[in-house]
């Protein structure tokens, strides 16, 4: 699993974007200030950093210098409001390795870090499409299609189908796909919501229900 | 097209130039030729009157010749007229029995015998007084004196006539002054020359003020015209770089508020975009969070656009409308609107009693904006006053807060734009630039005392002579 350093102030930000990457399988650390990122960078191990400019006790840019100035080669992405040709160019000379203006698309966010990131993608095993029945996953496009059409699902709805296919043949417990999906067992009632959901989708039997177990992808 | 250029300063006071001295050189000259004139006239007259003198001596006395009195008036003329000396422009004639009979020989003087027609009128015009009198001939403008010689029962025998040539002497002096007005233009257009370049010389700052103001409005505002000398026009030149001064930093403040507004607008667009981007349409208590956390954002945004509004007109002129303010019911109102805001001890520390000049609009949004900061800044129940006074020529409007005060590293920048001192706090650090501003355009300034800890003491200082600075 590709594991990401988010140095971000704005809270709410960081919410959504934790919660997005992890639908796409990435790991987040994340923190406030740049003084935590730079300790965090230094001694923890990561494929990426994510790093806002704007930080409320230095600047990304110097972050970012201080990191090179140790010694590290960890890919850096930032994160910025500022949009100039200036910054960016500084932001590069700085030795940063890629520049994503606010507001950024998911997506393409979601690109860069997987082009940056240090983990090579033929290494990753949750990048290879799956095929069960007549169901075919493209994990790294995020594309679903069943019996040849496309399926169109949120990020959550896709990981849970990608849990259920990569599985397939064996039970999905349902605390283990809360836990993989939602990363809490809180939301039991939504499980049940998207497994419905699903099933209108790929068909009522491709997903069978196991009492007191949980699910079985049969395809 | 226009083909006839506009003057231009250095042609129009070259002009001016030339024209006095063209001016002054032709009433000298004409002052001096009619003094001239004038003093010839003179010079005649006196030396007709000497001559006709001379002859009545001669006349009154005997013939020096025999030592006895005159035989003949043929003789007296004789003499008379051989004694004249004569010039090239002064002769005589002696008549004797109505005929000219005597005139000085010689050849390069004045011929009076080439000219019959006057003679015969200085015959005729002979009289006993010695008047000074003019004619003019074909030939000549005489000034004359023409004295008859007399028996004694009256009878003319003889005249004797003194004439000068009038129009010979004026022609003198016509070529005298022809030769002065040659002189005059020379001079003239030697002032022209020199005027030329020395009033070039002399707005060449003006030239380079000119074309430095045109490069300028062109390419860049950073560029300053050089400064030469220090008259008059190098202070204009330094009044101008004041104002490209102005200029510069006018532009370089609304290109930095834009930039500022970008990037704070630029945030929330981002949690916007993710949130929506991540949304799960199937998970209602999602749907409710992200549908929350959006409406907060574009609240705050809204915000943030009408903050930078009042802050983008604050730099014009109607700004502020400036009318008479009673500042005790001023304050009354105020502290009305401030207890409305939340649960605080509230209490007004001191009302002002007169009146000034501001915009009570304007000041209300501005103590207001204090007032919530003090809210926002200090717990439910503790003790925030408003107060106002009129003294030392100046209006002061306060809050006093006993919240936790700003911390030291702060208090500099907290009228900065986008300042936080606190980033959980709702809001884009907007407020206190606007109170500033308000203040600011009022002439006067916003002050700031805060103990961390304590509280803080935020003080609207307005001058009672307000004036836009």
């Amino acid at each position: 699993m590709t594991r990401v350093l988010l140095v971000e102030d704005e809270e709410r930000l960081v919410a959504s974007l934790k919660d997005g990457l992890r639908t796409a399988q990435i790991e987040v650390v994340d923190t406030r200030t740049g003084r935590e990122g730079l300790a965090l960078a230094r001694s923890q191990d990561f494929d990426l950093m994510i790093l806002d400019i704007g930080l409320p006790d230095q600047e990304g840019f110097t972050v970012l210098r201080k990191l090179r100035a140790s010694g590290s080669d960890l890919p850096v992405l930032i994160l910025t409001a500022r949009t100039s040709a200036e910054d960016t160019v500084r932001g590069l000379k700085s030795g940063a390795d890629d520049y994503m203006p606010k507001p950024f698309s998911f997506d393409e966010l979601l690109a860069r870090i997987r082009l940056r990131s240090r983990k090579p993608l033929t290494e990753d095993p949750t990048t290879t499409v799956i095929e069960v029945g007549h169901c075919v996953l493209d994990p790294l496009n995020r594309t679903l299609e069943v019996d040849g059409e496309p399926v169109s699902l949120s990020n959550r709805e896709f990981q849970l189908a990608h849990l259920l296919m990569s599985q397939a043949g064996r039970v999905v417990t349902r605390a283990e796909a809360l836990e993989h999906v939602w990363g809490s067992a809180a939301r039991a009632n939504v499980l049940d919501v998207y497994i419905r959901y699903l099933r209108s989708r790929m068909g009522t039997h491709a997903i069978k229900t196991v009492r007191g177990e949980g699910y079985l992808f049969v395809g | 097209m226009r083909l006839i250029r506009p003057p231009t300063v250095r042609g129009r006071v070259l002009g001016y130039l030339v024209t006095l001295a063209a001016a002054a050189v032709a009433v000298a000259g004409m002052a001096d030729y009619a003094l001239e004139r004038a003093g010839i006239d003179r010079k005649i007259n006196s030396d007709l009157a000497l001559r006709t003198q001379a002859f009545f001596a001669l006349a009154s006395d005997n013939d020096p010749a025999t030592d006895e009195p005159w035989a003949s008036a043929e003789e007296l003329m004789r003499a008379a007229i051989s004694q004249v000396i004569v010039s090239a422009t002064e002769s005589a004639v002696g008549h004797v029995d109505g005929i000219p009979r005597f005139v000085p020989g010689g050849e390069t003087h004045l011929r009076l015998e080439d000219d019959p027609a006057f003679m015969e009128t200085a015959r005729i015009t002979a009289s006993a007084d010695v008047v000074v009198r003019s004619a003019r001939s074909d030939l000549r403008e005489y000034r004359y004196v023409s004295v008859p010689l007399v028996d004694e029962e009256g009878m003319v025998l003889a005249t004797f006539t003194i004439a000068t040539d009038r129009s010979a002497l004026i022609a003198d002096l016509n070529r005298t002054f022809r030769a002065f007005a040659v002189a005059g233009i020379g001079a003239l257009l030697i002032v022209g020359a020199i005027g030329w370049i020395s009033v070039g010389r002399l707005l060449r700052p003006i030239r380079l003020l000119d074309q430095t103001t045109r490069e300028i409005s062109e390419t860049d505002l950073t560029q300053r015209i050089p400064i030469i000398g220090d008259d008059d026009l190098a202070r204009l030149s330094e009044t101008v770089n004041a104002m490209l001064d102005r200029l510069e930093e006018a532009f370089a403040a609304q290109r930095r508020l834009l930039d500022d507004a970008g990037h704070e607008l630029r945030t929330p667009l981002a949690v916007m975009r993710t949130s929506l981007e991540l949304l799960e349409p199937r998970d209602e208590k999602q749907v409710a969070e992200t549908q929350a956390v959006l409406l907060d954002e574009v609240a705050m945004m809204s915000r943030l656009v009408d903050d930078l509004v009042v802050l983008a007109q604050a730099d014009r002129p109607e700004f502020v409308r400036p009318k008479p303010v009673s500042l005790g019911e001023f304050t009354d109102s105020a502290f009305a609107r401030a207890q409305t805001l939340g649960d605080r001890d509230w209490s007004l520390e001191a009302r002002g009693e007169g009146t000034f000049c501001g915009d009570a609009q304007r000041l209300t949004q501005a103590w207001m904006q204090l007032v919530s900061n003090a809210v926002k800044f200090s717990p439910p129940d503790s003790s925030v006053g408003l107060g106002s006074s009129m003294r030392d020529g100046k209006v002061r409007l306060w809050v006093r807060d006993t919240g936790k005060g700003i911390p030291k590293k702060h208090q500099a920048r907290v009228l900065e734009r986008f300042h936080r001192v606190d980033e959980s706090v709702d809001g884009a650090g907007l407020g206190l630039p606007i109170v500033a501003a308000i203040a600011h355009a009022h002439g006067g300034l916003l002050e700031l005392k805060s103990t961390p800890g304590t509280g803080s003491l935020f003080t609207i200082l307005i001058p009672l002579k307000a004036s836009r600075s």
